[in-house]
Order: C-alpha cells, then sequence, then structure tokens
C-alpha cells in the first residue's frame, strides 16, 4: 500500500481501504515510523478472527525492548483476517510495514469512517513534531 | 510535576502488582508521577507479560513457588533476596516514544542507582551490547525460542552490570497516557536461582541501606523529569486498589493467560 493514500491515528497505526472479493475491508497496521522507535520487537498479540473493534480502542498489544504498548484500532468493525504468522517473523516487520506487515484486516461496520483520522501530510507532521 | 513517593513494606505478589496497576491507573488520569519502593512477603516469581506459564512449570516443576505475572514485558525475576521499585509518569513528561520505551526513563533510574552504588565504592555500568560468549544480549532472540527463563540471565543495554553480572534490570508497560516502570535491585543470590550472583557475591552488602538507595533514585528522578516528590509515609496502598484490578492479579486466568 503506498503510505501517502492511507490514513493515521495519532498513536501511529495505519489503515487503508481495498476490496477483497467484491468486499470492502479495512487493512490495519503499524507505521515506519513507529516501527524505527520501537526497535527490537519481540512480541505481538493480535485479536482472533470475528472479534469486534471500535476506532480508538486497543486491539492487541506490542513489546519491543521491555516494553509493553497497546495498539489501538483506527476503525470500527470486524476481524475478518489476521497476520498471526507475523508473530514469528517481526524482525522482517520493519522492511514491509506497509504491504506484508498488516496487522488485521476489519470488515467496518455501517457508519464507520475513516475520514476523521489523519491523512498522510498530517501525520508526517505530526512525526517531524 | 508533582509526585508521591513511598518506601512500603513488604507485601504478596498479587498485593503488589495490584498496587503497581493501579498507581498506573491513577497516574493516567491525573498525571500524578508514583514511585514505590518494595519488597516481597515471600519468595516469588514474576513472569513477564508475554511469557508462557509453562515455561514457570518447568521451572518450578513442584508447583510449590508463588508467581504472579506482571503487566510489564522482559523475563521472569525471583523475588527472593531484591528490592523492586515501580515508577508511574504521564508518558509525555517521561519523554516516551511512538508507541512504547521511554529510554530516557531508564536511562535516569539505572544511572541513579550506579551512582548509589558508586558511593558506595562499587564500580557498576550500563550493559551496552558487547558480546559476551554464552550470553543473551537482545530479547529479540526470544523469537527464535532461544531466550533464557530469568530476566537477570538476559542482557539489553541499559541494565546495570557489575563486574560482568546483571544486578539491575528494568521493563515498562504503556497504558493510555501513563507509563510504568518496574525494575529490581538484585541483593544476593537466592537458592532458587543459584545462577545469578547479587550484590552481596559481588562484595558488597546492601541490607539496611534501602532509605539511602531510595532517595537517590528520588533525587535522580527530580533532576531529569523535574518531580518534585511528597514522601507517602503510611503503611496503607500509595493509592486505593480498584477491586478489578485485585481480581485480575488473582485470576489464574491472568497468571497463567498463555
Amino acid at each position: 500500500m503506498n503510505p501517502e493514500n492511507l490514513k493515521y491515528n495519532e498513536s501511529h497505526e495505519w489503515v487503508g481501504l481495498t476490496s477483497e472479493n467484491g468486499q470492502q475491508v479495512a487493512v490495519v497496521g503499524i507505521t515506519d515510523f513507529a516501527i524505527q522507535q520501537l526497535t527490537d520487537l519481540v512480541y505481538m498479540e493480535l485479536p482472533k478472527i470475528g472479534a469486534q473493534v471500535v476506532q480508538g480502542q486497543q486491539f492487541g498489544e506490542v513489546e519491543s525492548v521491555k516494553a509493553v504498548s497497546p495498539l489501538y484500532s483506527p476503525v470500527t468493525g470486524k476481524v475478518v483476517a489476521v497476520h498471526s504468522e507475523l508473530a514469528d517473523q517481526l524482525e522482517g516487520l520493519a522492511s514491509d510495514p506497509y504491504d506484508n506487515g498488516w496487522l488485521i484486516k476489519v470488515e467496518m461496520a455501517a457508519g464507520a469512517t475513516i475520514d476523521n483520522l489523519l491523512d498522510y501530510a498530517a501525520y508526517q507532521k505530526q512525526c517531524a513534531s | 510535576m508533582e509526585g508521591i513517593y513511598q518506601i512500603d513494606s513488604a507485601r504478596s505478589g498479587i498485593d503488589n502488582m495490584s498496587i503497581d496497576q493501579a498507581m498506573l491507573l491513577q497516574t493516567a488520569e491525573d498525571g500524578i508521577a508514583r514511585l514505590r519502593i518494595y519488597s516481597w512477603d515471600k519468595p516469588t516469581v514474576s513472569l513477564g507479560y508475554f511469557q508462557k506459564f509453562e515455561e514457570f512449570q518447568s521451572f518450578n516443576p513442584a508447583e510449590d513457588l508463588s508467581v504472579v505475572r506482571r503487566a510489564t514485558g522482559g523475563g521472569a525475576i525471583v523475588h527472593h533476596y531484591d528490592w523492586t521499585y515501580s515508577i508511574t509518569l504521564p508518558a509525555t513528561e517521561a519523554g516516551a516514544i511512538a508507541h512504547g520505551a521511554s529510554p530516557r526513563l531508564y536511562d535516569c533510574v539505572h544511572g541513579a542507582v550506579i551512582g548509589w552504588l558508586g558511593q558506595h565504592q562499587v564500580a557498576a555500568e550500563l550493559w551496552s551490547n558487547q558480546p559476551l560468549p554464552g550470553i543473551q544480549q537482545s530479547s529479540a532472540v526470544c523469537n527464535a525460542g532461544g531466550c533464557s527463563f530469568l530476566c537477570f540471565e538476559r542482557r539489553h543495554a541499559g541494565d546495570v552490570i557489575v563486574d560482568g553480572f546483571k544486578v539491575m534490570g528494568s521493563a515498562q508497560r504503556r497504558h493510555g497516557h501513563a507509563l510504568l516502570q518496574h525494575g529490581s535491585l538484585l541483593l544476593r543470590t537466592s537458592p532458587l536461582a543459584t545462577s545469578l550472583l547479587g550484590l552481596s557475591e559481588l562484595g558488597f552488602q546492601p541490607e539496611g541501606l534501602l532509605a539511602g538507595f531510595s532517595l537517590q533514585v528520588v533525587d535522580g528522578l527530580r533532576a531529569d523529569f523535574g518531580i518534585q516528590f511528597q514522601c507517602y509515609d503510611c503503611s496503607d496502598p500509595i493509592v486505593p486498589i480498584p477491586e478489578e484490578t485485585q481480581l485480575k492479579f488473582e485470576s489464574k486466568l491472568w497468571t497463567a493467560r498463555i
């Protein structure tokens, strides 16, 4: 996914909309900036397929070098796919955070939006500040 | 920034973890820094947040040891002869980076401890990832299944080292707008973890010096973060413990969550 076309949480999760099997899904990950700041990732805990996630609420956790941190969902809906294999290849996340580094895919709830999130320029500005 | 600190009495593992979590929740609400320095009423293993419970069962097949799970990451600690501390700060004040850790807070507390050890003629230093045979240098190797169960057998940049032995390590947990940092100073070898040398075995007897140690940490936090600490001189917990927090840490579902 092209980072310039994504939306962002202030807490450094990205979301992009895509179509799979004729259905729109929201793909969620964490940004290159966050991964660089986290340095060594050790563990990641993600929700199960079918779990409900809510925009701004915690959906998972990540442990970097001795810090456990929550992951916040940028979108509201139902989890339809989880990138479980990522747990065994966290070192590789840094090399491809916007494609192979996706974490979950979400079927957005009726009325859910990502228009309220930061766009690429606003997120870049936040990272630079 | 306002702050409160307490040199607490020895408590159970469940109470210690519940109070630390309550501190984190309270600091996220009111922005007041809190520091607690404490010990444990009986030998207790604290598991890192992501450690598998079966690793504890392998470590203690008789299952006769008390065990709790921390909210912070890292390896297991045998709390037998150690001083433990917990500090909670607003994440922005702690200089927390995206998603997580505040290296500044590690450096502050560990630097203060190194200064305190130096006052007692103990040469301590921060681990800086120099390779040593047989020593795991990064938690990243945990992913490959080759990680030591015990925190003090691991090495991370910033750990406090004396004569090559790790005597202090810390770990953090982010919650909302607050950060919790736990850490432990190993005073002497426990018969439950004989591979680890404490300060006593390294030639320094720290017992009886807790007040001076605590003040050094308080002064370090004051200097680095501008925290104006008030002493909480009371035997009650430094914050009220919400019932659900206590129930969580009592629960086998939490302790054996993975």
